[in-house]
């Protein structure tokens, strides 16, 4: 029978526990095989490789391997680029920060103000859309803004107009609408899963020593469910910088994207001119991730 | 410090107070008296109201009919923050995203006390609650006992009139309660400030109170200092909820000046009581005796001592030894049992389970028994 000693007195603090480090890493290193091989194959190998033609040149249709930093020069001198790389960032940013404004309020009246039958379904609503293919969904916004779509003919009906008007599609705002519905529900559910393990005495309690509803929200509820508001930042904002779809479909030659012009440029067998701007945009990508990794610290999401 | 605070006035008034949710009748026309300076204790089982009560004095929960004062002004209609009480909560509330210092120095940080000033005040927190140089610690870095005094430093600083403290120990390990118990106690001296405790322990109320209201479905049952409480409970549910008690029921037989004779069905002699409330000939009323004021009588023919004029007999169901006594539990001769402390062991003179059995006489004195009317 196992005695089970404890020690009277002060109890010990909760925070640290001392983990015993074992120095036997193999077993996790043969679990890493797996997944090692399959980045290595596809990721990384063509990565390398487009690495490689973002620094040669292309002469009608062939690849000259001449070493040059021209891709790269032309990139950041040519109007036409930059004026593309500002509106995804910028297309990009809103639409994150859209997201997030919305998705907020709303994972908190899910997690305060609704019973958890309610909540479960809600968030199955939320989820709803990921049912049907991104495609769909891009083609359904098509049929709601377009010419002959859901408000032009209410509009006809109404009688405000006389005939379809065209505002609603095929510019940089109908691009932020799509997107918008798309990746609203990653917002929602990062945000919903950081309040939801929140303990909301601690409103309370910040009301009892004198804080405004404001106060309280912004030096307890946003600086504990920060995590949650950073990776849906994160969720969002990284894949909308290659987004390639919805901006062809929607967007109009005003609303077209960073990946349009790759693909573009790939179609126009300018390889190297491609390859030179996707790499400065997974360059950009690194960089914020390190920063937000440093300064932001994602990892407080999986804790506790 | 309390006596700058007005002493005039009740720190906390409550006239008629009743709250109602929904159809359910929460508190019925509470009225309580809490001085300047108190440990105040709410007693009582859970859905009693004390919580309720709790939450009216604070602010959190509207009344749906009666009157609140704090310092002698009227406050039923204020929000929480414009009362200057402050509130512990059971699970704490500490905010973990803050060190130590931080969580204490939040409610001046809210009131934008300058800086330097809050930094003296945190300081001087931090000595009150013994944990000089934990300021920069992480709540999650402290013991419960530890992160229990962080809040209560947090509320204190504050100053507040009244602090309201909602089973603020009631997460904690017996061990730690005990030490903390004390704690609390001293720091409330030292402060000074009106403090309104709410619980379901009576020893932990017996231990901290000044004085006790004792709640039973949202009414005030009985309000006092804890040793009038405990030798003048003023019915049978307060007899029950603080300390043991041995209840008789029977009838009046006769009532003197000053004393009360009550026939107990069973029982082959009356039982004499002191007449401590009106009562008639004839009614039904409850005779209360403490276990500790029973003195088990091995042969009442012999017995030496003439004070013990009650007496009714039966047979040793249960002993056990516990150290500081024996307890006893005696099958009576009308059916019930009555409860025993017999001090130390050593007059028994033998192991417990050997009392098993024995035919025995139990005797009181006229004073230790208390007329119930209930």
């Amino acid at each position: 029978m196992a005695v089970v000693e404890r020690i009277a007195g002060e109890e010990e603090p909760t925070g640290r526990i001392a983990v015993k480090s074992t120095q036997r890493p193999s077993p996790l290193l043969w679990g890493l095989l797996p997944i090692g091989l399959l980045l290595m194959g596809f990721f990384l190998i063509p990565l390398s490789v487009m690495v490689l033609y973002s620094f040669w040149r292309v002469e009608g249709f062939d690849i000259v391997r001449d070493w040059t930093l021209d891709n790269y020069a032309k990139f950041f001198t040519l109007p036409a680029y930059r004026v593309v790389l500002l509106r995804t960032f910028l297309i990009s940013l809103a639409v994150t920060i859209i997201a997030l404004v919305v998705a907020y309020p709303f994972a908190y009246f899910l997690v305060r103000h609704t019973s958890p039958r309610w909540q479960r379904l809600f968030l199955v609503l939320v989820i709803l859309p990921f049912w049907t293919s991104y495609l769909l969904r891009v083609y359904a916004w098509m049929s709601i803004l377009g010419d002959r779509g859901l408000i032009n003919q209410a509009l006809l009906f109404l009688h405000v107009i006389k005939e379809p008007i065209r505002v609603f599609l095929y510019n940089q705002y109908a691009v932020v609408i799509v997107f918008l519905y798309l990746y609203l529900p990653f917002a929602i559910l990062t945000i919903y899963a950081s309040l939801e393990k929140f303990d909301f005495t601690q409103m309370n309690a910040a009301a009892d020593l004198g804080a405004t509803p404001w106060q309280a929200f912004r030096q307890v509820l946003l600086p504990q469910t920060k995590a949650g508001v950073i990776t849906a930042f994160i969720f969002i904002f990284i894949p909308m910088l290659g987004e390639y779809i919805t901006p062809k479909l929607v967007g109009g030659s005003g609303g077209l994207m960073i990946a349009n012009q790759v693909v573009n440029l790939f179609r126009g067998f300018q390889f190297p001119q491609g390859a030179a701007i996707t790499f400065v945009v997974v360059l950009g990508i690194i960089v914020f991730l390190i920063a937000a990794q440093k300064y932001l610290r994602i990892e407080e999401l999986y804790r506790r | 410090m309390a006596d700058d605070r007005g002493s005039d006035f009740y720190a906390v008034e409550l006239v008629g107070v009743s709250k109602h949710f929904g159809n359910v009748v929460a508190l019925d026309n509470v009225s309580l008296q809490i001085k300047q300076g108190e440990f105040y204790t709410l007693l009582g089982p859970s859905g009693c109201g004390k919580t309720t009560t709790l939450n009216i004095i604070g602010g959190f929960i509207p009344v749906t009919s009666g009157t609140v004062r704090i310092n002698g002004r009227v406050v039923q209609d204020d929000p929480p923050y414009r009362r200057n009480v402050n509130t512990v909560f059971q699970n704490y509330a500490l905010f973990p995203h803050m060190t130590v210092a931080q969580n204490i120095g939040f409610g001046p940080r809210m009131k934008k006390v300058p800086q330097d000033e809050i930094e003296r005040r945190v300081e001087r927190m931090l000595q009150l609650i013994s944990l000089p140089g934990f300021g920069d610690r992480k709540p999650a870095q402290l013991s419960g006992g530890q992160q229990q005094r962080v809040a209560l430093a947090r509320a204190l600083i504050n100053e507040p009139d009244v602090l309201l403290l909602d089973e603020p120990l009631g997460a904690l390990d017996l061990k730690i309660r005990k030490q903390l118990q004390g704690e609390l106690r001293n720091i409330q001296r030292k402060v000074g400030i009106t403090f309104v405790y709410v619980t379901h322990d009576q020893e932990e109320a017996m231990v901290l109170s000044d004085r006790i209201a004792v709640m039973d479905r949202g009414k005030v049952v009985q309000e006092g200092t804890p040793t009038s409480i405990y030798h003048h409970p003023a019915n049978r549910f307060v007899a029950n909820f603080i300390g043991e008690s041995n209840f008789f029921n029977g009838k009046v037989m006769d009532v003197a000046a000053d004393e009360v004779t009550v026939e107990v069905p069973g029982f082959r002699q009356p039982i004499r009581v002191l007449a401590k409330r009106p009562v008639t000939r004839g009614e039904m009323v409850t005779v209360m005796v403490r276990p500790e004021c029973m003195v088990l009588i091995p042969d009442p023919s012999t017995a030496e001592r003439r004070d013990l004029v009650n007496m009714v007999e039966g047979v040793i169901a249960k002993a056990a030894f516990l150290g500081m006594y024996t307890q006893i539990v005696v099958e009576l001769t009308n059916g019930t049992t009555a409860l025993i402390h017999q001090p130390g062991g050593g007059e028994l003179e033998s192991a417990p389970q050997s009392l098993l059995g024995q035919s025995v006489t139990l005797g009181w004195r006229v004073q230790d028994g208390r007329l119930l009317v209930d």
